[in-house]
């Protein structure tokens, strides 16, 4: 599946994979599967293994290590600069109402990828395909 | 832009070296070309492996109290 050989991954779904209660922890875990099996570049945004990080600590900070360890080996990283969230703020009003989703659609379209998944809704987004985790699972699924 | 090679010396069993032959001229690649193709694979399958362990773990640690 050659529209899916890089893939931007939205905040949300790691947020979706750390937390069980999450309502589509599933339904993202399943997706990111299936996309390690196709053998697809997964990008995100450099900083989500810090917000992981964050995210875990009230269960220690053992724990919280571990995550980020997993998360830098499953993801490969794409950094970020000044004019890349200036960037995302001139265009977070027309499609988004989350900064730092934004911030994900201006790295994904810099990193060259042809997708960028969203945890549960995905906008329409111009220059590349946007899906929910629940799409992507359609599409992969064999 | 042209990856540099590497020269490399490597010993083989008669079998492994048969093979190694047979494969190259099957496959219409150089015994290097053929050598690296396969440790490029192989290599794939063991990212694959590490990224589901990740997976598997993450969503563990999800689960921690």
């Amino acid at each position: 599946m050659e529209e899916f050989k890089r893939v931007f991954v939205s905040r949300g779904v790691v947020f979706d994979l750390c937390d069980e209660h999450s309502k589509w922890h599933e339904t993202s875990t399943k997706a990111l599967e299936g996309l390690i099996r196709l053998e697809s570049d997964i990008f995100v945004s450099s900083d989500v293994p810090t917000h992981v990080y964050t995210y875990l600590l009230p269960k220690g900070p053992f724990v919280a290590l571990e995550g980020v360890k997993h998360t830098i080996t499953l993801f490969n990283l794409v950094p970020f600069s000044d004019s890349d969230l200036e960037e995302s703020i001139r265009i977070f009003d027309s499609y988004f109402d989350n900064l730092l989703e934004a911030l994900d659609y201006i790295l994904a379209k810099k990193e060259g990828c042809s997708a960028i998944v969203f945890s549960g809704k995905s906008p329409a987004l111009q220059g590349i395909k946007a899906l929910s985790t629940q799409e992507l699972c359609y599409l992969i699924s064999p | 832009m042209r990856s540099r090679k590497i020269r490399k010396t490597i010993t083989l069993s008669k079998e492994a070296e048969k093979l190694l032959k047979e494969l190259s001229q099957h496959y219409g690649l150089s015994q290097s070309e053929l050598i690296e193709k396969l440790i490029l694979e192989r290599s794939k399958t063991l990212v694959v492996r590490k990224r589901l362990e990740a997976l598997k773990g993450l969503v563990n640690v999800a689960k921690e109290a």
